[in-house]
């Protein structure tokens, strides 16, 4: 049997990277979110902190070290945050999915277009603004069949403008006919349908 | 008159109001997020700021917070945001905006609200 080598004992007072991401000093916690930024092991603990993390630079820290690490579980925890009360860190989670490859982002966060509140859908249209996808274009064209709230409708009227081709026009004037009495909905269609054409 | 600041990231709802504004008189200047919006409510003087929420970089509440701390004249600032939270109305008072709409605004209402703000100089 191979002998081990006896683990050296950690020095008085000396901590690791996951113990210090609870550290009361925001720049300790930062370190300790750079220095986990390859270590898969070290997601749940980031996740964690993520959740209830307020300090802007720790928060970009702890995103950044989770996109890095690149599992679903990581990917997940950053999702997540699309959805939390804090304004300032949905923008934060925005930023760091808009670092995440393309086709990995759009499943992770498709499933933010099926959430029960109207304002989460909205925001999980726009984070997948930038995207291309034949997933996302399908669902787009069913959400437009199917959503009832206006600003939803209006957020996906105008990224399929963006995303589709001429197969999505019928969907586009279903929509403007549904929603006749709303003029931001009627004006985003109605720029939705320009841009099909101009393609 | 100086220009309404128009701070949203979708290019659409930009453009939606741009549209109302510029037919009604208003001069109209327009970014995609908190931090642009900062540098340019510092470096040009506006009327009113018309603030979404949720936008990447700098979100309209970290706007206002920042802009109001900074030694310039202030500008009325006017939310319209989809969020749709208990205290939404509170949240953008405390943050230094002088008033809330919900999203989608209707024209006659922005109108309405824009020259209250701006005490109806278009």
């Amino acid at each position: 049997m191979p002998l081990r080598q006896p683990r050296p004992a950690p020095a008085a007072g000396s901590s690791g990277p996951r113990d210090r991401l609870d550290a009361a000093d925001p720049a300790e916690r930062r370190r300790a979110a750079q220095a986990l930024a390859g270590q898969p092991r070290a997601v749940p603990r980031l996740g964690a902190r993520l959740a209830i993390e307020t300090d802007r630079a720790v928060r970009a820290a702890l995103l950044d070290a989770l996109v890095a690490i690149g599992s679903d579980t990581a990917l997940g925890a950053v999702t997540a945050l699309l959805t939390a009360e804090e304004p300032g860190a949905r923008a934060a989670a925005f930023e760091a999915i808009a670092r995440i490859e393309d086709a990995r982002a759009v499943t992770l966060l498709l499933p933010l277009l099926d959430d029960a509140a109207a304002d989460r859908r909205v925001h999980g249209l726009t984070a997948l603004a930038d995207r291309r996808d034949p997933l996302l274009v399908a669902r787009l064209m069913r959400l437009l069949g199917e959503e009832t709230d206006a600003n939803v409708c209006a957020a996906a009227a105008d990224l399929l403008g963006r995303q589709g081709d001429a197969a999505a026009r019928p969907a586009l004037l279903r929509l403007k006919a549904r929603f006749r009495a709303e003029p931001f909905l009627q004006f985003a269609t109605d720029a939705a349908l320009a841009r099909l054409a101009e393609a | 008159m100086n220009p309404v600041l128009i701070v949203d990231d979708a290019a659409v709802i930009r453009t939606y109001y741009r549209t109302i504004l510029t037919a009604a008189g208003y001069p109209v200047a327009e970014v995609g997020d908190g931090v642009d919006a900062l540098e340019a409510a510092l470096q040009q003087p506006c009327s009113l700021c018309i603030v979404d929420v949720n936008m990447p970089r700098l979100d309209g509440f970290a706007f206002l917070e920042a802009l109001r701390r900074e030694p310039v004249d202030q500008p009325p600032a006017l939310v319209i945001t989809t969020d749709r939270g208990d205290d939404i109305a509170g949240r953008c008072r405390r943050s230094g905006a002088n008033a809330y709409l919900p999203k989608p605004v209707r024209p006659e209402t922005l109108l309405a609200q824009v020259a209250l703000l701006t005490g109806g100089r278009a």
